[in-house]
């Protein structure tokens, strides 16, 4: 038993290890890594910024590693399709499927490869972006405030929208008014929809307030900085003048509350740290401080000033201390890694399936379809639903995002962009998802074709 | 039908139609063929392009999904791993790796067959000498002529030490010094228990070296049988005299038609081409012979079950 | 004089052997390519994707043509890369490595003429898949959302008709194909692949009968042109029999973008000499990549200076890429699109040389 599986992987390995040798002596791959190159090394410095440190690290974190990843997420995608297709078509197959070895282990062989090169590529694409960034801040002279940070972001204690969409179903339940023709899970999955894209309408001379608790206490050996952020459009998206008076406290000692006046919300974007030592002076306790709230009132004129909307489950965040931001950046990576991962599986079953044309084809439609649905989705409104014309492209972009939600749920380069550190089950998530879940499902299906498939040519 | 599991390979009314886009028939390649090689022969597919032969090879080998009738190789059906294990298969075209080494062409085969690594670098190095190409084992094989290509086909299909060798074509691109040293190996092969089956357009590389021979034409089996029961002339009989003048030749010709109350024809037996060749090249030094020692020294089929491949 | 006519005569037959040489060639190469598959999928990618664009569209801020436009024309140029790298690489560095570039260069033609007539027939390729991906995007543009003010109707106003049409059209096409293919055993591809690109010119021309409300020519006034965007009045009495509300200014900044294609059509056609088709097309889409970037990066660089030397031999795609220039009604001059014509040329021609001098010394065995 044991030595059949020690053959296996080494069927595997060797499966493995060609595909790497293939690739690093094509022309195809090196092309690509100078391209890459290019990409790191010149675009940071084509991209015109705005001069502002911010600007120069959201073209970094954003244009070139977004940039970067696009090329790998292509070539990977179309590296996948010809790795079964090419080997089919040129007749090499035949060599490698007359030996005793199991599709499953020329599948996993060959993703493990693409796996193996990936890795190695975004790394590089991670080391030379980051070099550039470290390059920049030395010569340019960054101060600490606009150095890239990594921070937890905690939101406000509330049901999550599952709960309250359960919530809200038994009550349309209860007076009879749930919708006709849909199923409860479509009900369910609307409401849960709504409720995570619910806004707060603050009016002039009101107040909001959001309770944290965060999942590990701050200031507890040290001094740490806590940080408030809040973003929020006004009720018809102007970029009127508004002001407003934002306080954090400690839960339950709303004395030493600390209120920061804003008048400039040009940027529709609230954002000031306080030191955990304006809270903890004077006191004795050394456990640390884990409740927070955060309140908001809206001073401005009601006769000349509009109502502020922000969507209270995402725009509101409490950001604290949370590793270095070198270890965000591997982390960002490894999502980004997971991603090709899942295209590489992808890849590989429909190169089982098709020829290499048709598969490119099916891969590229759509990873296009993918991202354009999903863009959709997050920008279509009630209103453009009304319109008869607009439903079928409603109705694909949201059956395309439904499926492909779940891998595309990490947004790790906006996390960087934000501070905001990328979680362990954000991690998880995107590991369990992309790199298990269904690349073994891509793979149940290729292997089942490849079992199939006629891997000679006629006569 | 019961298939005797004893013969190497077997097939039963074996049929295969190659089918287009739309699923309709467009080549019937083998009608019901009949076929069944023994263990430890060395068995001759012939027929001419078209009549079905590599279809044949390619359906025993699992490559191509037969439409009817049974197939039994090794005892087993084609996509079986274990039987897989114990087969070596050289196609009509190499279709190598090109940017590959003959040196990690042969590894890469070995660690197919769950070789450790030392296992798949000894095996490598014999495999390598036998073929005469040590000394360019560190070329990529895209770089290579199609003969030198040709040997580092054959050599992985020896890598497992197989039961079965299926060799498509086997001396196609080669020289006539590499012509004899396959057959060479095959009759070697052949000596120490191994199946042999090979098809062939060159019909003296099959007369030199196997034992029975099936002729199929349009995807049916023609003849069947032992090469010198099919090509023997049953009414004939031929004498061989050396150093007979051409004066006693006649008389001795016409004392047997006297004789036999027939017609005697009378020839001088010439020595093939290839022979003369060998001769010629021999005398310049240039001939040579496969290293053939791992495979003389090789141990009789059936007593390397579990050896070197670890699924045997 | 006998003697002056003579060589004359000679050189006239040496040129009409080299023009049916070249015309052979490229004719071979125009129906290779387009039996691939590769080049029918590249073609109908392009073409979906241009005319998915108003199906997708969901806000209104009097751009939606615009972007319809724009997604049009990237189409063209990214598909139009592949497209020519691909039909490239396989005319050329796949007959190279099958021997098939050896066979005719054993006849009496000159390295310089095959090479010449492989991109011809690149080129020629190019142009069809242009002409199918041109007609898409002005069907694509008519039948995004116009703004339109009339009697009885104010707001915005897609053409659903005609976009249907396309889609049927294109599903007309494959259809055909799968007909030929199944009843008379015609290559799918090459069906498929004129099949679509005809569709799409039959609708564009067949658009015109009707107008945006899927009413029928001939009318009269104001109905007769409802939201064609060409800004010109009618007279209230005049009977118009076919009028198609195309924006017919994307013309000249199409034939821009085949100018573009023509360039990266020569520089594949050389770099297959020596590369294969992904390496080929990694190096096309890097320089794409830098021709974009030409202004950011080139812009204030010495002649005598790397970045000065990249700026005179890359092609400066800026000079190909003007969309903009036609976005609020504006037009592009066809003076300016004769002299890119005339840039284009001198680019094909820089990178036509250097490849021909590149095959010269390349083993064809």
């Amino acid at each position: 038993m044991c030595g059949g599986v020690t053959a296996s992987l080494r069927r595997t390995g060797g499966v493995a290890g060609l595909a790497v040798r293939a690739a690093l002596r094509t022309k195809t791959v090196a092309a690509l890594l100078v391209l890459l190159a290019v990409c790191v090394a010149v675009l940071p410095g084509v991209v015109k910024g705005d001069g502002t440190p911010e600007g120069e690290l959201q073209i970094l974190l954003t244009y070139t590693l977004g940039f970067a990843f696009g090329i790998l997420c292509l070539s990977t995608l179309w590296a996948a399709c010809a790795l079964f297709a090419a080997e089919i078509d040129n007749a090499r197959m035949q060599l490698s499927a007359v030996k005793p070895v199991r599709a499953a282990e020329f599948w996993l062989g060959k993703w493990l490869a693409l796996l193996c090169l990936n890795a190695l590529v975004l790394a590089a694409v991670y080391a030379g972006v980051y070099g550039q960034m470290a390059w920049r801040m030395r010569r340019n002279g960054w101060a600490e405030a606009d150095r890239p940070v990594s921070r937890h972001a905690a939101h406000p204690v509330l049901p999550t929208p599952k709960e309250e969409a359960r919530e809200a179903y038994e009550v349309l339940r209860r007076q009879d008014a749930l919708p006709k023709g849909m199923s409860k899970a479509a009900v369910l999955k609307t409401l849960e929809a709504k409720a995570d894209e619910k806004y707060d309408v603050i009016n002039p001379g009101e107040e909001v307030r959001w309770r944290f608790r965060l999942k590990r206490p701050v200031g507890v050996k040290k001094a740490e900085p806590v940080t408030v952020w809040i973003r929020f459009d006004t009720e018809f998206s102007t970029r009127e003048h508004v002001t407003g008076v934002c306080s954090l406290s400690v839960a339950g000692q709303p004395e030493r509350a600390v209120k920061v006046d804003l008048d400039d919300f040009t940027q529709n974007e609230i954002e000031f740290a306080v030191d955990t030592r304006a809270f903890t002076e004077g006191t004795t306790g050394t456990g640390g401080l884990r409740d927070f709230e955060v309140a908001f009132r809206h001073t401005g004129n009601a006769k000349r000033v509009s109502a502020l909307m922000l969507r209270f489950r995402k725009d509101v965040e409490l950001l604290t201390p949370g590793g270095t931001f070198g270890a965000n950046l591997a982390r960002a990576a490894c999502v980004q890694w997971s991603v090709l991962a899942l295209l590489a599986g992808f890849g590989l079953t429909l190169s089982a399936c098709f020829s290499l044309p048709v598969a490119a084809f099916v891969a590229t439609l759509l990873l296009a379809l993918t991202l354009v649905g999903n863009s959709v989705v997050q920008a279509v409104s009630e209103d453009d639903e009304k319109e008869w014309g607009n439903r079928v492209g409603i109705w694909i972009s949201r059956g395309v995002s439904a499926a492909t939600r779940p891998a595309m749920r990490a947004e790790p380069l906006t996390a960087l962009t934000r501070g905001e550190r990328l979680e362990v089950d954000v991690l998880g998530r995107a590991a369990l998802w992309n790199v298990v879940w269904l690349p073994a499902l891509f793979a149940i299906a290729g292997c089942w074709v490849l079992r199939r498939r006629e891997l000679a040519d006629t006569d | 039908m019961a298939m005797d599991t004893k013969n190497v390979i077997e097939t039963r009314g074996l049929k295969k139609t190659f089918l287009d886009f739309w699923r309709r028939p467009t080549v019937e390649a083998v009608k019901s063929l009949d076929l069944t090689v023994r263990q430890g022969e060395v068995f001759g597919l012939l027929g001419p392009n078209g009549s079905g032969k590599s279809t044949t090879i390619k359906m025993l080998l699992g490559l191509l999904h037969p439409t009817g009738g049974e197939l039994r190789v090794l005892g087993a059906r084609p996509d079986d791993m274990r039987a897989k294990a114990r087969i070596g298969y050289l196609p009509e075209v190499s279709h190598l790796h090109p940017f590959l080494t003959p040196r990690e062409t042969l590894r890469y085969y070995a660690s197919l067959f769950g070789m450790t690594r030392v296992e798949a670098a000894k095996r490598t190095e014999e495999l390598l000498a036998m073929v005469d190409l040590a000394q360019a084992s560190d070329r990529a094989v895209g770089r290579f002529s199609k003969g030198m290509a040709r040997r580092v086909g054959l050599a992985q299909a020896l890598v497992n030490a197989p039961e079965l060798l299926v060799l498509d074509e086997p001396t196609s691109g080669l020289d006539p010094i590499g012509c004899r040293e396959v057959k060479d190996l095959v009759r070697i092969l052949a000596k120490t228990g191994v199946t042999v089956l090979m098809t062939s357009h060159l019909l003296a590389d099959v007369e030199d070296v196997c034992d029975r021979v099936a002729i199929l034409d349009g995807g049916v089996l023609r003849a069947e049988g032992k090469i010198a029961e099919l090509l023997r002339q049953p009414d004939a009989v031929r004498f061989l005299i050396e150093g007979l003048d051409d004066e006693a030749a006649e008389s001795l010709r016409l004392e047997l038609e006297a004789r036999a109350g027939r017609r005697v024809r009378q020839d001088y037996p010439a020595m093939s081409l290839e022979t003369f060749f060998l001769q010629v090249v021999a005398k310049e030094g240039r001939a040579r012979d496969f290293a053939l020692a791992p495979f003389l020294a090789r141990p009789a089929a059936g007593q390397r079950e579990g050896g070197t491949c670890a699924e045997a | 004089m006998v003697a002056f006519m003579t060589a004359q005569l000679t050189k006239t037959a040496g040129l009409r052997r080299t023009l049916r040489q070249l015309a052979a060639i490229a004719g071979t190469t125009v129906t290779e390519s387009i039996q691939q598959p590769v080049a029918f999928l590249i073609l109908l990618s392009a073409v979906l994707m241009t005319l998915l664009v108003p199906v997708f569209q969901f806000h209104r801020f009097s751009e939606d043509g615009r972007l319809a436009r724009d997604s049009g024309l990237s189409c063209m140029l990214v598909f139009g890369l592949a497209l020519a790298a691909g039909t490239a690489g396989r005319s050329v560095a796949e007959e190279i490595a099958r021997g098939t570039a050896a066979a005719v260069i054993g006849k009496p033609v000159a390295r310089a003429t095959f090479l010449l007539a492989k991109w011809l027939g690149v080129l020629g390729v190019v142009a069809l898949f242009w002409c199918g991906v041109t007609a898409a995007t002005l069907v694509s543009e008519r039948c995004s959302a116009h703004f339109l003010t009339r009697g009885d109707f104010t707001g915005y106003a897609a053409d659903p008709v005609t976009l249907l049409l396309a889609f049927a059209g294109t599903g007309i096409a494959l259809a055909t194909a799968a007909v030929r293919h199944y009843m008379w055993r015609r290559r799918f591809g090459v069906s498929a692949f004129l099949g679509v690109m005809a569709s799409q010119v039959l609708v564009a021309a067949v658009s015109g009968f009707y107008n945006r409300f899927g009413q029928l020519y001939p009318l009269v006034g104001e109905a007769a042109c409802e939201g064609c965007g060409g800004g010109h009045a009618h007279g209230a009495a005049r009977l118009v029999f076919y009028h198609p509300e195309l924006n017919l200014r994307v013309l000249p900044v199409a034939l821009l973008v085949l100018f573009a294609l023509a360039v990266f059509s020569a520089l594949a056609t050389a770099l297959a000499t020596r590369l294969q088709t992904g390496a080929a097309l990694a190096v096309c889409a890097t320089a794409l990549l830098f021709g974009l970037a030409g202004d950011s990066l080139w812009a204030v660089a010495p002649l005598l200076s790397v970045r000065g030397l990249a700026a005179g031999l890359l092609p400066d795609v800026q000079h190909f890429w003007l969309c903009d220039a036609i976005a609020r009604g504006g037009q592009v001059a066809w003076r300016y699109v004769a002299e890119a014509g005339v840039y284009a040329l001198t680019c094909c021609a820089l990178f036509l040389t250097v490849g021909c001098a590149v095959f010269r010394e390349r083993d064809l065995g």
